[in-house]
């Protein structure tokens, strides 16, 4: 698990093959570029109404909710990220921690019967071993987030 | 799975309480489909994504695009549709048969599923 990089870093294209880390939601299985994920932590760590970790604000997400999936004890694991513009979250995930690498022609972008702010959120689908796999756009889920953030 | 269908007919099949017909030509395959991804999204319709034949392909709940109900959790059946180069499955109780060899006509009470239309997001045409 990457701990610390540099900022500013843009969003690389879909399919030029690129590190990711993996995570679950409610059983769906999710992969963001490795180089927007700072630190993972377990949940429950929020002070205010942020994560603080070595003196950074990850403002909560609970993507449950921001999915409108069914709530369940958050008893998983916080994605420390950013979406390399500045914006930073703590996206509360169920699971998460594996390394993968996406390879080009694994890589679907979303297909066009998508049509909502899926399209911001998610850049494209993968197969991981006849596993598919929702790749999720930093910046546009971050940006959606926003409002939807966890009270704490 | 699927018989090789004449391009120029139409195959009909039920969806609920509805009879539904598509353009042979846009007709991948009749298969079942056991494992579904769902992807969240607007659309209620968008069931997610399966796999089918190395292939990611969206599902649209027809039935509930139409307004008859929703379809239940995997496995059903499905028929999988390529058109304009997008593919797209819809889950489908049974096929009812084909229609008219050349496609001239729709027949009563079928309702004419515009693939193209619907894997981008639009909808189904009316009943003819």
């Amino acid at each position: 698990m990457p701990s610390s990089r540099g900022r500013g870093e843009s969003e690389r294209p879909v399919g030029s093959g690129r590190s990711v880390v993996l995570f679950t939601v409610a059983g769906v299985e999710y992969a963001i570029d490795a180089g927007r994920v700072r630190h993972l932590v377990p949940a429950g760590r929020e002070t205010g109404r942020s994560v603080v970790f070595e003196g950074a604000n990850y403002p909560p997400v609970d993507l449950r909710a921001l999915f409108r999936l069914p709530a369940a004890p958050r008893t998983g694991r916080a994605l420390l990220v950013d979406d390399g513009a500045g914006r930073t979250a703590a996206l509360m995930v169920d699971a998460a921690g594996t390394l993968a690498r996406l390879e080009e022609r694994a890589v679907t972008p979303l297909p066009v019967v998508f049509r909502g702010r899926e399209r911001r959120r998610f850049e494209a689908l993968t197969l991981l071993d006849d596993r598919v796999v929702v790749v999720v756009s930093p910046r546009g889920l971050l940006a959606d987030a926003a409002p939807t953030r966890v009270a704490v | 799975m699927t018989p090789s269908v004449d391009p120029r007919a139409l195959m009909i099949v039920a969806i609920g309480s509805r009879r539904v017909a598509v353009h042979g030509g846009e007709v991948s395959e009749v298969a079942k489909v056991s494992v579904v991804t769902p992807v969240p999204c607007d659309d209620p319709a968008i069931l997610g994504v399966t796999l089918h034949r190395g292939r990611i392909v969206p599902l649209m709940d027809l039935r509930r695009r139409l307004g008859d109900g929703a379809t239940g959790l995997p496995p059903f059946l499905c028929l999988f549709t390529r058109s304009g180069g997008a593919d797209l499955g819809v889950p489908i109780d049974s096929v009812l048969g084909f229609g008219a060899a050349d496609g001239s006509r729709v027949p009563d009470g079928v309702t004419l599923l515009n693939v193209s239309s619907l894997a981008a997001g639009h909808g189904a045409a009316p009943a003819h």
